[in-house]
């Protein structure tokens, strides 16, 4: 499948491709081990406190969990001179393309001919290499319970926005911000559901790390069962898809021009 | 065979999630921060202080962190601060105006370490906050706490408020067990216009401590001249 459109200069930050499996008897021990598979590419590692993006969302009150081990955290495996990112818990695998303040150029979702290795390409190379880790090491085959995609873009202040009711220039969700007393903030989500997934479109303020300019985080997300039927391709197309559609349907025309969108 | 099947399905019913939908937050890298920690401002305040306390006015000033977290975590590093980076904190505690917050946070640091310039300091901070401390200032004047004796002299002279209000507030102090307290209380008085401090000064007069009751009495009577 190839993608039928390109942004010469997208407000693009970061995509995630990741799954949610079970099935592996993941110990402290095999963050050495896997680190000794993908050193080459990633030679740098980061522990971090796990995420529990895959749990439930049915229950937001309190939970009370018993805990009789210590909990695993999310490792990362990073490398200065790669967009790339592998992050890796007992229970979740992600791989994320992250811009790195303008170092990279967003290489597409799917490898185009002549270009670099795209985001899918990558995570279904190194999933493989995980899978087949977990197989070596006889801890299990990662069966895979959910997926997850993200696209997520970064509206900084001073260049796409003075005050926040700008940004409806570029985004159409958010024209019809009007009212007589100033907007400060937002911080918003809104959910749609078509072709049988969930994608979350939200809104919220952050500061670059980088420089310290606030910013919008406008992000596209899809996380969702992988049902019995389908494959993770498929999954994956389907989210795709689905996120670049309503990306196109939620930015302005005049957006579109900025970013240098063009088809084909 | 059978067992080990099991024991794999038991894995997987743990695992999975029992709903119909997830979390959609994305796992970003993170190039964007969406707030800060306590530990985070203490780190960069080690690394380079004016630096941190930039950080933390852009992350207030988008709601990221709230002005009482901002006063509770600076507020303490005044003390350890000299010079410029001293008046830099006075200055930003002074744009957080969180009176209410400062009051609370000067007390808590007084009763663990001691060290009375951190009262003062709070002192300085509501009266240079001005009218919108007196709520904070009513509430601590109620605690009857001995720490009012520092705050008197504020309350009689903040600026902005009514008189009748003052006169509320400083009414409070002549009851306060201490005697320190009421000591300032009549102290502070000479700041305010004689026809207005008489029930005050009536009240002080029957002071069970001698010293003041006779001060205020011999007040009082000078007036009624």
């Amino acid at each position: 499948m190839s993608d039928a459109i390109h942004f010469d200069h997208p407000p693009l930050d970061e995509v995630v491709c990741g799954v949610h499996f079970a099935g592996v008897k993941w110990s402290d021990i095999h963050w050495g081990l896997f680190y000794a598979e993908v050193r080459g590419r990633y030679p740098h590692t980061q522990r971090r406190p796990p995420v529990s993006l895959f749990e439930s969302g049915g229950s937001e009150g309190l939970q009370i969990e018993l805990v009789t081990e210590p909990q695993l955290p999310l490792l990362w495996y990073e490398s200065p001179d790669s967009p790339f990112l592998l992050q890796v818990q007992k229970n979740a695998f992600f791989v994320n393309w992250r811009r790195q303040s303008g170092t990279f150029v967003y290489p597409h979702f799917h490898t185009r001919e002549g270009g670099e290795q795209g985001v899918w390409d990558r995570f279904v190379s190194e999933w493989e290499t995980f899978r087949t880790f977990c197989d070596k090491q006889v801890i299990g085959t990662p069966e895979v319970l959910a997926c997850h995609l993200a696209y997520i873009n970064h509206m900084v202040h001073g260049e796409t926005w003075d005050v926040p009711p700008d940004l409806a220039r570029w985004f159409r969700l958010l024209e019809g911000m009007k009212s007589p007393n100033p907007v400060h903030t937002l911080n918003m989500t809104v959910v749609y559901q078509t072709r049988k997934l969930p994608l979350h479109l939200n809104v919220r303020p952050a500061i670059r790390i980088s420089d310290k300019k606030k910013l919008f985080i406008i992000d596209l997300v899809v996380t969702a069962k992988l049902p019995v039927e389908g494959g993770l391709q498929a999954w994956f197309d389907e989210a795709h898809q689905l996120i670049r559609d309503e990306f196109l349907i939620q930015t302005t025309q005049e957006a579109h021009k900025h970013w240098g969108l063009s088809y084909g | 065979m059978a067992s080990a099947l099991l024991q794999r399905a038991d894995s997987l019913v743990q695992e999975a999630t029992g709903e119909e939908y997830y979390r959609a937050r994305a796992t970003t890298g993170t190039s964007a921060a969406e707030g800060m920690s306590e530990g985070d401002f203490a780190a960069d305040f080690t690394m380079d202080p004016f630096e941190a306390i930039r950080t933390l006015l852009v992350f207030t000033d988008f709601g990221l962190v709230s002005k009482i977290n901002a006063t509770t975590w600076l507020f303490p590093l005044y003390g350890k601060a000299r010079g410029s980076l001293r008046h830099r904190i006075y200055e930003v505690l002074l744009h957080f105006k969180e009176p209410d917050t400062i009051l609370t946070t000067a007390l808590a640091e007084y009763r663990k370490y001691g060290n009375e310039e951190r009262l003062v300091v709070a002192a300085s901070l509501a009266a240079d906050i001005g009218a919108d401390a007196l709520p904070a200032l009513r509430v601590l004047a109620r605690s009857r706490r001995p720490e009012c004796e520092i705050f008197v002299s504020v309350i009689a002279n903040l600026p902005g408020i009514r008189m009748q209000d003052r006169l509320e507030v400083l009414a409070e102090f002549a009851s306060n067990p201490g005697s320190d307290v009421r000591y300032s209380l009549l102290e502070s008085l000479r700041a305010l216009p004689s026809d207005h401090i008489i029930p005050l000064l009536a009240a002080l007069s029957t002071d069970e401590d001698e010293e003041i009751a006779s001060e205020a009495r011999a007040w009082l009577d000078s007036l009624e001249i």
